[in-house]
């Protein structure tokens, strides 16, 4: 391992040294999950807060603080929907330019969380089924047929 | 238009990827968080679960009954270390190598490390009335009771002084990588005292811990009992805590927390960082520990917090003076053992100097450790 590598494992293990590792992938992460980004930075500060009184006990820092957002962001979608006004404000914002991207993320953005958190982990964070179903808190076969559904559903949108 | 599973798969990550890039940059943590937020707006409503929900914590409690009655009786005939009576746990893993003070329930204790092998020494010194702190001095690799100027080797043994016994020590057990302890379970100390301690050490001129070089300088402190103070600290959403500095008599101090969710409190000396108290539903929300004369940094350990004006100083105080006292040898410290009520004990010198020492305390040194969990 080089020399870099070496400190850059040693910083991470300090929870600021993680905080400062990790805080960019995990403000990509919830924005791809979220699609708006004035909420990103809330619910990653309060991912992380939840993270770091049990850092020092957490194999695995990253997958906790994956499934803490994830989950997070669930609660978040959950109370908005609820909220229609609320909703209508979070809406995503459209771009001045129209992008060859953005009728496929509406798409997305108007699947179930489930199914939408299932292409983003599966596509963005390039997990494996069985890690999918370890974050999501179900079966492989549920990822499976989560996925295939989203998939379904976005081929008969566009 | 129809597309295939492969080009629609690779769209999908070039649409994330296209989104992810177009994240701002962190605008910083500029006030409470969301959660706080919706805290101060509306007071979460208590969520009744759904039919389905209290079905699944049902089959739940079925399931753990039936793989604790099957533990039962396949366990039955071993041999497991067992403790008894209220216990309280830590992981493991947060605890360092070597000596450190960390707090089970209400009371603190030494715990003394070395791998899996863990001793686990109650602080209160009963051979003499009114002793009830105990010190570690790192460099001299022993425990001191300061009042009577008795001294113990790391595994506990009393080796000078009036001692007739070495260290009690708390039941307690490594499992499934916690500590768990019974604070109020405590083997007494083995009996007999070696008097092979240095007599320079603990017999030595000078007050104790008086500054570098003095016998058991930067030592680590602890206490039990009813604490001396109780400090309420609490969190404003106005990102500070409720004052700037506080006050607190020296001894065994209660610190209470409670204001704006999501805060934390600890100390910026690492002898006292197992204090962790937050304003949160269900974390520890006090700690005790024993300070003596001196100013210390307390702040928010989230990433932040502190810059933003989570930081407080607590500001001991000595109000008998008793920390000016400087005192002889050892035979002079026993039988002086009237400690100022609400100061622990009266040998501290540490007033003079502005910050707590830690340059002498190293978390994880190592020490020689004879005992093991039992």
């Amino acid at each position: 391992m080089t020399q870099q590598g070496v400190q850059a494992l040693r910083s991470e293990a300090t929870f600021d040294g993680f905080y400062a590792a990790q805080l960019d992938w995990a403000r990509r992460l919830t924005f791809v999950l979220c699609g708006d980004s004035r909420f990103v930075d809330d619910l990653v500060h309060d991912a992380f807060l939840r993270l770091q009184p049990r850092f020092a006990e957490i194999d695995n820092p990253r997958a906790y603080l994956r499934v803490t957002l994830v989950n997070a962001v669930r609660r978040h979608h959950r109370r908005e929907s609820r909220r229609q006004e609320a909703q209508e404000q979070a809406a995503i914002p459209t771009p001045d330019s129209a992008n060859e991207y953005d009728e496929l993320l509406e798409g997305i953005d108007r699947l179930p969380y489930r199914q939408r958190a299932v292409l983003v982990l599966r596509y963005f964070e390039d997990l494996s089924e069985a890690e999918i179903a370890d974050v999501l808190e179900c079966r492989p076969g549920t990822v499976k047929s989560l996925a295939s559904r989203a998939l379904a559903r976005l081929r008969e949108e566009t | 238009m129809n597309t295939t599973t492969d080009d629609l798969e690779a769209q999908i990550r070039s649409a994330f990827r296209y989104r992810a890039d177009q994240l701002p940059t962190s605008s910083g943590l500029t006030g409470p968080s969301l959660v706080e937020v919706h805290e101060l707006t509306e007071p979460r409503a208590r969520q009744r679960p759904s039919p389905r929900g209290r079905a699944l914590v049902a089959a739940v409690l079925v399931v753990a009954a039936v793989v604790a009655v099957g533990l039962l009786v396949t366990t039955g005939g071993k041999q497991q270390p067992r403790i008894s009576g209220p216990t309280a746990s830590t992981q493991l893993s947060a605890i360092p190598n070597g000596v450190s003070v960390q707090q089970f329930g209400q009371h603190l204790a030494f715990v003394v490390r070395n791998g899996e092998h863990v001793t686990v020494f109650d602080t209160n010194v009963h051979h003499l009335a009114g002793e009830q702190a105990l010190w570690w001095c790192p460099r001299e690799q022993q425990f001191v009771s300061p009042t009577h100027a008795e001294t113990f080797s790391p595994s506990g043994r009393a080796i000078g002084g009036p001692a007739t016994a070495g260290l009690d020590r708390m039941q307690a057990v490594v499992r499934r990588g916690k500590l768990v302890v019974a604070p109020t379970k405590v083997t007494p100390g083995q009996k007999g005292n070696t008097h092979t301690a240095d007599g320079t050490g603990a017999a030595g001129t000078g007050s104790w811990d008086s500054g570098p070089g003095t016998f058991c300088s930067g030592a680590l402190k602890a206490a039990n009992g009813r604490p001396s103070s109780v400090l309420d600290v609490e969190a404003l959403a106005s990102i500070r805590y409720d004052k700037p500095v506080y006050e607190v008599p020296a001894g065994l101090t209660e610190i209470r927390f409670s204001g704006a969710t999501g805060i934390l409190l600890t100390f910026d000396d690492p002898r006292y960082r197992y204090c962790l108290i937050a304003t949160d539903r269900g974390a520890p929300r006090s700690c005790r520990v024993y300070l003596t004369p001196g100013d210390y940094l307390v702040y928010d350990s989230v990433p932040g917090h502190r810059e933003q004006g989570y930081e407080a100083t607590i500001h001991v105080t000595d109000p008998l003076g008793l920390s000016a006292q400087l005192y002889g040898s050892a035979e002079e410290r026993i039988g002086h053992d009237q400690a100022a009520p609400g100061s622990g004990h009266p040998r501290n010198t540490s007033a003079s100097s502005p910050q707590p020492r830690v340059d002498s305390f190293v978390e994880g040194t190592p020490v020689p450790v004879q005992s093991q969990v039992p």
